[in-house]
């Protein structure tokens, strides 16, 4: 099985003295493992060895990254007008959000889409605002409308029919149906307020580190696993300066029921992208998840597989199959098997009549 | 060493195996593929390209390859970059129609270190003319007329403007030429090698026209650009330049790019830079030999 952590793009993300022996042939995967893994944005090299052609493609990740967070702002700033004036608050998730809450991270990413949470209450209303207003929704099928509907955390993904971005409207962060059991009214009940900005905010910061955990580690989702589990990094590693911060992200966790998936976020955080973490917030988080010796081996092979850039300079047999374990894990998560199964025969036989 | 150095074999050998590694432009690309055709279509138009036999930083990494099944049941064509596949499968008989298609894509989302017009560039004593275009507009058939005769082709699609010096940037590769404009540069030019014509593809019939074997060898040599001209064909028309603003060059260049909004305030600057350098003209045409006199004469030494 290939290491993740010997791979060309842990080691620049990581800033590994190794960098200083490599050739233009490391360069090159490097660049091509960084730009499908959709971290290119985020390589810093100090090294001024490094090819120039190389240092080319890294400087115009950051020009792109930099029209994606002016791009971002732009269709938050449509978002509030029309969210504003008609009284439905709302709160900034993921990418959007660590860009509103001044993460350094926040500008070297590239965002597909803008996720924002509304209250329950609110979620017909800001639906019925979209539509009116420009957005359409994008799952035609009545099948996939009602299980949006019905079983997830989140209204079907709305495109703007102009510029084509997408946007999420979430009414919580995990799916009704999972056996997550998560009140989601504590999350407004500690949400920051972004200056300047009436009616938006972000997450406090220990929710938004819980939200990018549960997501990466349940919702199967690892197309941009590496991604995903260096924002966490990130975030952690700039939160964590702020005294008793620790403590106070395990407590939170427990009282959410999210420490499971905080559990595997700073145990590969601190495995893969050296993120410090104090030996007894490791300990605490360990003892509270049931999970044996036994199945965390076989987590850690499966997870680690999942994290690794989907190239071919990383990827082999057993990815295939690690890939499959988690999609069925995300699945068995969200929703009991007397609903799942049903689903899966359904999206199976969908897929054949495309 | 260039391409027209391999024989097909060797070149079918590279494809299959490591990668045919070679120069387009300023960039070295690995391309590799299994899938009938691409060998012949790469050999033949991309001879005079530079081969890459040390071991340098490579900038794209391009397979053409297609699903076990499709391979043989109405057999299909995958673009892949890098693991990502921008387009939809084509049938296989568009295999290298994909590769230049897909390159243009590569191009356009990859060179943010020049600002990226939809356009036809050409050159003669030091002069260069940006043909920004829109499809219809008959920039590629006017491209490949001007080739023909004694210009210097800089690209059929895409002018390259660099950030840094507001030079532009050659990428000479095939003229991509659609529908009536095949038969009329035929005639035009009959010493063009001229590939066949691949009909039904999403631009209709397409036949692409190699590069001159000058134009690729001075693939390094930069020049300014003098004049900025959007070409139109209409049918009885006569040959008619008129002159426009700089403002409204400046806009319709814009609409014409690929990146500048993305360039932000940097695209801004440089196109500014570039319209203060250039005369801007709209231009109507039907007959070919007239829009190269009146050309030709702009260029004078």
């Amino acid at each position: 099985m290939i290491k993740l952590a010997g791979t060309h793009l842990i080691q620049a993300l990581t800033g590994s003295r190794l960098l200083d022996d490599w050739d233009e042939v490391d360069w090159t995967i490097m660049i091509r493992q960084a730009r499908r893994a959709n971290l290119i944005s985020r390589i810093q090299v100090d090294t001024t060895d490094a090819p120039t052609k190389a240092l080319m493609h890294l400087s115009n990740a950051t020009i792109v990254a930099n029209a994606n967070t002016r791009s971002v702002k732009t269709e938050v700033d449509d978002i509030h007008r029309l969210l504003q004036v008609n009284n439905v608050p709302f709160i900034l998730l993921k990418g959007a959000a660590y860009l509103y809450a001044n993460l350094d991270f926040g500008k070297k990413r590239v965002y597909s889409d803008v996720d924002i949470m509304v209250r329950q209450s609110d979620i017909n209303k800001a639906e019925g605002l979209f539509i009116t207003n420009g957005w359409m929704t994008t799952k035609l099928n009545a099948y996939d409308q009602q299980y949006y509907r019905d079983r997830m955390h989140e209204l079907p993904p709305l495109r703007h029919i102009k510029r084509q971005s997408t946007l999420d409207v979430h009414h919580t962060i995990v799916p009704p149906t999972s056996a997550y059991e998560l009140d989601v009214d504590k999350l407004w009940g500690s949400c920051q307020p972004v200056d300047n900005m009436e009616g938006v905010s972000v997450l406090s910061p220990v929710d938004m580190v819980l939200h990018s955990a549960v997501h990466l580690f349940s919702d199967g989702d690892f197309e941009n696993g590496i991604r995903d589990l260096s924002d966490i990094t990130c975030m952690l590693e700039q939160f964590s300066a702020e005294n008793g911060f620790w403590q106070a992200l395990v407590a939170r966790s427990s009282e959410l029921g999210l420490a499971m998936p905080l559990f595997y976020a700073l145990r590969y955080a601190s495995f893969f992208l050296q993120l410090s973490v104090p030996s007894d917030v490791m300990s605490e988080c360990r003892a509270v998840v049931e999970c044996g010796q036994l199945k965390l081996v076989v987590m850690d092979a499966i997870f680690e597989a999942g994290l690794l850039p989907k190239h071919e300079s990383c990827t082999n047999s057993f990815s295939a199959i690690a890939m499959f374990a988690l999609f069925i894990r995300s699945h068995y998560l969200r929703m009991p098997l007397h609903q799942l199964v049903p689903h899966l025969l359904r999206k199976t036989f969908q897929k054949e009549q495309e | 060493m260039t391409l027209s150095d391999l024989t097909l074999l060797a070149v079918k050998n590279k494809l299959s195996h490591s990668g045919l590694v070679f120069k387009i432009g300023f960039s070295t690309v690995c391309l590799k593929s299994t899938i009938p055709g691409v060998a012949e279509g790469i050999s033949t138009f991309y001879a005079f390209n530079n081969l890459v036999e040390g071991e340098e930083f490579i900038d794209f990494h391009i397979t053409l390859d297609a699903d076990f099944l499709r391979r043989w049941f109405r057999p299909q064509v995958n673009f892949s970059f890098d693991g990502f596949h921008p387009f939809k499968p084509l049938p296989q008989d568009q295999a290298f129609a994909m590769f230049e298609w897909g390159f243009n894509w590569v191009v356009a989302q990859h060179s943010q270190q020049y600002l990226v017009i939809h356009s036809a560039v050409l050159e003669k004593n030091g002069k260069a003319l940006i043909f920004p275009g829109t499809p219809g507009s008959g920039k590629s058939t006017l491209c490949a007329a001007l080739t023909s005769r004694g210009w210097r082709l800089l690209s059929d699609e895409m002018a390259l403007v660099e950030v840094e010096t507001g030079l532009l940037q050659p990428i000479p590769r095939p003229i991509s030429l659609k529908n009536q404009s095949i038969d009329i540069i035929k005639q035009f030019a009959p010493e063009f090698l001229i590939g066949e014509p691949v009909e039904d593809t999403a631009k209709g019939t397409v036949a692409h026209v190699r590069a001159p074997e000058s134009s690729v060898r001075k693939t390094d040599e930069k020049v300014y650009p003098t004049a900025v001209i959007f070409p139109k064909y209409k049918k009885g028309s006569d040959t008619e330049l008129t002159a426009i603003s700089a403002g409204v060059g400046f806009m319709k260049v814009a609409e014409n790019s690929f990146n500048y909004s993305l360039l932000g305030e940097t695209g801004f600057d440089v196109l500014g830079s570039m319209i203060d350098r250039c005369d801007c003209y709209e231009f109507y045409y039907q007959d070919l030999d007239e829009a190269i006199a009146l050309f030709d004469s702009m260029v004078v030494a």
